[in-house]
Formats: C-alpha cells, structure tokens, sequence
C-alpha cells in the first residue's frame, strides 16, 4: 500500500495519502466482493500489461535508438561495465542476493494458486507459461533499464541519480509513447501494486477465517456466514494495513524483503517436507516454523549480520534442521497420514 | 488535451476495468472454497499468470530497473535467483501441493493444509501459522 501512494505522488504530484485511498479503495473494493476469483482474474490481466508494458518500451526505445546493435554500442559508451555480471560484487554478495529465490516455497499467496489450479496435470502448461512470462518480463525490466541509460545520454538529459533511478521505465515510456499509451505503461505499474496487495488480502482473510476463527471460536455456522466473515476480514485488514501504511515510515523494498525471508523461513522447509517426507510431524513443523519466523526477526534487526547476508538464508536452514531433528523425536507411526501420502504418491503418478 | 489527462483517463480506464472483473467474479462466488480458492477451478494460462503477478510488486518495474540503470547487470543476480526459485517451486510443490490438499480433507488454506496433513492433536500449529500469515502481511 505504501507503494501504491508513493506512485501517485511521484508520477502526478498528488498527495501521498490521497494516492494511498485511490489505489486501496479500488483493490479493497475488487477483493472484498469478488474474493479469489477476482483477484485471480485482475491479477491475470495486471500480469499481462505488466508483460506487455515491459516488452513494449524497451522495444520502441531500442527502434528509436536505430537498432540493437547502436543500443549496445550506445550503452557501452556511457557505462562500460554494465554488462559486466561480476563488476563490484562478491561471492558472497551474490549468494546473498541469489538467495531470494529460496523464498518462493513458503510464500502462501503465491503457493495457494497451486492448490486453486483444475488439476495437478495442467500443472506443466502452468509451470511453461508462468517461467516464460516472468523471465520475459525480468529480460524486459532489465532492457529497460539498459536502453534508459544510453536513450537519455542521446537526448541530452542528465542522467538519473539514486533518488530518480526508479522512475527510468515511467520515464522511457513517456518519452517514446503518445501520453495515452504511457498512462497504460503507468496502469502496469499500478497493476503490479495492486495484484500483489489483493492476493496478500485473501490469503489474509483467509487465515483469520478458516484457520483463527472456525477454528477458535465457531465451526458450525453456514457457508454463507463464513463467506461473510471473509469480506469483514479483508476490510478489516485493509483498514489496518492502510493504517500502518499512513505514516510512510519504510521504503518499499525494505518491507517485502522482511515479510519475503519471514515467509520464506518459516513456511518454506515445512511445506516442501510435508509434500515429500512421510515423518514430519505436528510438533517439528511448530518448532521449525517459529524457528524460521524468529530468526528472520532477529537477524535482521542486527545490523551487522543483515549487511553479511540476507536473513533468509539462516532462517531457513536452522528451520529446516530444528524441523527434521524434533520430528525424528516426537515420530509415531500413523496409518492416516501413511494412507493419505501414499494416496498422494499414487495420484501423482496418475497425472503424470 | 494536455499529457496528464491523457495519462489519467488511461488508469481511470483501467480501474474501472478492475471493478468490473470484481463485480464479475461477485456474482459467480457462492460458498467459501469459491471465495478463498476459486472453487478449484482455474486454468493453466490464469494460475500462472496470477500466481506471476501476485509475486511481482512495483519491484519489477521500478526497483530492479532502477538498480540495473544504477550498476549494470551485477544487479540481475538478484532476477537471476528468482527465476530459479519460481522454477523450483513449479516442479516440486505445484503439482504435489494441489493433489494433497484435495486429499487431506480438502484443505482451502496453507494453516488448515499442515494442521490436516500433519494430524497433530492441538489447534496449535494451524493456530500458529495463522498468526504468522497474519504478521508478517501485516507489518
């Protein structure tokens, strides 16, 4: 949500709060009355202009620069080093940065479309589609970049510096498009604020409902109900996190990197051992979790560890390990779990 | 007309479109598994993107370039270990994730997927997880 007012303030000159209620009262209102279904198919939509928009400027940039091989060169004039992958890193910097990769297992936003997809079979096509759209995207972000560099040193502008760099994909698109077709580059931008924010908001309120409340409180009411108690919790939390978010107290970057290793570490190592180790049990699980969960906290509240590397990676090693041990000591054979893996194991192998 | 309210009629466009998909999907969400998942009904093309676009925030079009504008190509491990991880994560819990989620009393949430699976017998972990999810999408 912070992101979201921080973009009408740098691309409009609006008030960030102003900003902030735009973006959060759209999502809210999409996500709260349409739920998953909603937010799969905007998501799908904001996922293909993002796409788009990323293919789209680089590649009219590269046009008006006369050609790849004159953006190349053009680049190369400017920064030498910037097609150098090693230029001023270190090995550990690069496992560190790398390691981001790491957390994809036990983000549930992202996890819990798997378990929305028809059936496991169409997960191949899935998988083809969804790899090929993101390294087109990232090559497309990256291009952005790289032809931003040598497009504004051939129009005379003044480089970007650290506080502008952000802005080089609004920039380039509004150099090289009419007005119209780069407020559509802009909506991209908004659509990958917002498809993050709407799916975080359902896995929420789903938690709150199906896990804390049915769970804790009342298992017996209508479907109806619950399904009502789902939209409260999305407003809920949307007016709570719009709350934090009023203060703009945090970069960007800096808060998914945080909630990315906390979901990472925690969530991570207990759901792949879950999907393919027979013996976990309930309690390793719990330790591994709050394991992860504590030591991402901790870690990166240490300055001199957080510089070193990434809280990820201890997070989710120790998990993995507390895990794995205190499940090896608290197992007990049970012929349901053993039945429902082996149900698992042979469904796979159907859907081959 | 001048470029800003081309530029602000092009993302009033699009916001409309947003609600318009909302209102959409209200009207085909009946019980909860719609609600929370869809009613398990998604197609190859909407799951990837989706699950694509719910991971990419502003990051891709502004952070990453930004970074790469900065210092060069040193700044793509980072895309570089992404990709690898989305990768993995297609292969090896995908497929398997979907199938024993319907098995384990057809779980709709990641909490109540480790609480059926695992069968402890306190609430604690789905309770614990919950809170986690909780926290850290929170703070």
């Amino acid at each position: 949500m912070v992101a979201g007012g921080k973009f009408f303030e740098s691309s409009f000159g609006l008030d960030y709060h102003a900003g902030l209620l735009i973006v959060s009262a759209v999502v809210v209102a999409y996500t709260l009355f349409g739920g998953f279904l909603a937010v799969s198919y905007t998501d799908f939509l904001q996922g293909l202009m993002m796409f788009i928009a990323l293919i789209l400027v680089p590649a009219i940039g590269i046009i008006a620069l006369g050609g790849f091989g004159e953006t190349v060169d053009a680049i190369q004039a400017v920064e030498p080093n910037h097609f150098s992958l090693f230029a001023g890193t270190t090995v550990l910097g690069i496992i560190s940065t790398a390691a981001w990769g790491l957390g994809y297992f036990g983000q549930p936003h992202i996890i819990v479309r798997f378990m929305a997809i028809k059936s496991a079979r169409e997960a191949k096509s899935a998988r083809r589609i969804g790899i090929g759209w993101m390294i087109f995207s990232l090559l497309g972000a990256i291009a952005t970049a790289l032809v931003g560099v040598a497009y504004f040193n051939q129009a005379g502008q003044t480089p970007l510096d650290k506080a502008t760099a952000e802005t080089v994909f609004i920039l380039l698109g509004q150099a090289v498009f009419h007005p119209f077709i780069a407020g559509l580059m802009l909506a991209a931008i908004l659509a990958a604020i917002m498809s993050t924010i709407s799916s975080q908001l359902i896995v929420t309120s789903s938690a709150l409902v199906e896990d804390l409340y049915k769970k804790v409180i009342k298992s017996d009411a209508e479907d109806k109900t619950y399904v009502l108690y789902g939209r409260i919790a999305v407003l809920a939390v949307s007016l709570f996190a719009g709350f934090l978010a009023w203060e703009q107290n945090e970069t960007i970057l800096g808060l998914v990197e945080f909630a990315w290793a906390g979901f990472g570490a925690s969530f991570g190592p207990v759901i792949l051992l879950s999907l393919y180790w027979r013996k976990l049990t309930s309690q390793g699980a719990l330790a591994g979790m709050i394991t992860g969960a504590t030591v991402v906290v901790v870690w990166a509240n240490i300055e001199v560890l957080k510089s070193a590397m990434y809280e990820i990676v201890p997070g989710f090693i120790l998990s993995l390990i507390v895990a794995v041990v205190v499940s090896i000591i608290t197992y007990k054979p049970n012929p349901a779990i053993d039945e429902e893996f082996n149900e698992t194991n042979r469904l796979i192998n159907e859907n081959k | 007309m001048s470029a800003e309210i081309y530029q602000i009629i092009a993302i009033i466009i699009y916001m409309v479109a947003m609600l318009v998909i909302g209102y959409y999907a209200y009207r085909k969400t009946t019980n909860l598994n719609d609600y929370m998942l869809g009613g398990r009904d998604l197609g190859p093309a909407v799951t990837a993107l989706s699950a694509g676009a719910a991971d990419m925030s502003a990051w891709l079009l502004m952070g990453l370039p930004g970074a790469i504008y900065l210092s060069g190509l040193t700044s793509a491990w980072i895309a570089i270990g992404l990709t690898i991880g989305a990768y993995l994560n297609w292969v090896f819990v995908a497929p398997r994730l979907r199938v024993y989620t319907e098995v384990s009393s057809n779980s709709i949430t990641i909490p109540s997927y480790l609480d059926n699976r695992l069968k402890g017998k306190s609430a604690l972990l789905r309770i614990a997880s919950g809170i986690i999810i909780l926290l850290f999408f929170t703070f």
